[in-house]
């Protein structure tokens, strides 16, 4: 009991056992606790390689909503609302499947399948096209938001070269984790010879890739460039049967082992914090304790340190889950 | 705290470079490498700092860098670990 105590003093309270800097935050204990730290996410990583099922994101999202959201973000920009398109929304179901099944995360499969692949294989025959991805996030508007805050995907939610929309929301195991994606799919088919946008704005523009669009848009012909029609903005709600692009891999899940209620993300986050808590106050006592009883020794600074840290849990709280592309 | 107010002009770089940290974390949200960059620099801005400061104060010692060090290395591994989660 007395050891423990004695210990416990050791890591914690500046002492003459500890030259008189509590022992957790000596260099080398601070660099043991970096390893451990990293071996702690070897650990999670091996979790989801072995048989064992870990939870990712069990999100609730609909896609109704994230359609709806989308239009909403369009017409407050003065644009009008995008049709809900059952031919679009088989292509980002297709999609998304595709991305569980070959286990990826990317605009283009690893075997070279490009996502205008998956709208010609709907039947969609496209002017324009366009794709976001999101995979993570715990609510529609969530999503949304981090797609607005993206140049290049804000650039598709709000462009007046699209006419329909197609969502898919896909659950399923990618890597090891139980994992949400969103697939959003823009279009405008061929047929459409109408644009809300002059031709010369609607040409293919040097961005990142999710605004790339097909060959399909350079035969656009010269008389569609003097078409420019009044904007609606009457937001467009379709009636839209969410069963139908609401994928689950649930049942498939049952027979792949046990469950280990486990989410990588607020598992990782909550040991960050705790660690960076503990930190802080055993720096606060520390200092105190030093200067108290005047100590004199050769250190960091405390402020310096304190605050380093405290920008540290900052952007623990601030980091969100989920991820675009 | 005495130590804090007569130097403030060595620490307020140090709190500007710690805010525009946060705040580029914050703009920078739906860029996971860029977000990786802020924090590395930040890090890597905070040692340097107290390499300067500690040479400025002749009191630069091999311990005291290798302190800065560990704790910069400390943040960097538990924010990416968190980035590369989320």
């Amino acid at each position: 009991m007395m050891t423990t105590a004695l210990t416990v003093l050791h890591y914690f309270y500046p002492q003459y056992s500890n030259n008189h800097k509590a022992k957790l935050l000596h260099s080398p204990t601070l660099f043991l606790l970096s390893a451990l730290l990293l071996i702690f996410q070897l650990f999670i990583q091996s979790l989801s390689h072995s048989n064992i099922k870990i939870l990712g994101y069990a999100a609730n999202i609909s896609p109704s909503e994230v359609i709806n959201l989308t239009n909403q973000k369009r017409v407050e920009a003065g644009l009008p609302a995008l049709e809900y398109s059952a031919p679009l929304t088989q292509a980002a179901k297709a999609k998304g499947e595709h991305m569980i099944a070959q286990d990826y995360w990317a605009h283009v499969a690893p075997d070279g399948t490009d996502p205008w692949s998956f709208f010609l294989n709907s039947g969609y025959k496209y002017r324009y096209a366009g794709e976001n991805l999101a995979r993570d996030f715990t609510n529609p508007s969530s999503a949304v938001d981090a797609w607005m805050a993206s140049p290049s995907h804000r650039e598709n939610m709000l462009s007046g070269k699209y006419k329909e929309i197609g969502i898919a929301v896909v659950e399923g195991d990618l890597a090891g984790t139980d994992t949400t994606l969103i697939v959003q799919l823009f279009g405008t088919q061929l047929s459409d010879t109408s644009t809300s946008v002059p031709l010369a704005l609607a040409q293919p523009q040097a961005t990142a890739a999710p605004t790339k669009l097909p060959i399909a848009t350079l035969s656009v012909t010269p008389t569609v460039a003097a078409l420019v029609p009044a904007i609606e903005v009457t937001p467009v709600i379709s009636e839209f049967p969410e069963e139908n692009f609401k994928v689950g891999e649930s049942s498939q899940n049952i027979n792949k082992g046990f469950s280990l209620l486990l989410s990588p993300f607020d598992t990782t986050r909550s040991v960050s914090l705790a660690v960076v808590l503990l930190l802080l106050v055993v720096m606060v006592a520390d200092a105190f304790i030093v200067y108290r009883k005047k100590i004199p020794r050769v250190s960091g600074r405390f402020f310096a340190h304190f605050a380093f840290l405290g920008m540290i849990l900052a952007i623990i709280i601030i980091v969100k889950a989920g991820e675009i592309l | 705290m005495h130590k804090l107010t007569r130097h403030i002009q060595h620490y307020l770089p140090l709190i500007g470079v710690f805010l525009v940290g946060i705040l580029g974390f914050r703009m920078f949200a739906y860029d996971r490498v860029f977000q990786s960059v802020i924090v590395v620099a930040t890090a890597a801005s905070y040692v340097a700092w107290g390499f300067v400061h500690h040479h400025i104060h002749d009191d630069l010692h091999l311990s005291v860098i290798l302190e800065y060090i560990a704790i910069a290395f400390l943040g960097v591994v538990i924010v990416f670990s968190v980035l590369f989660r989320a």
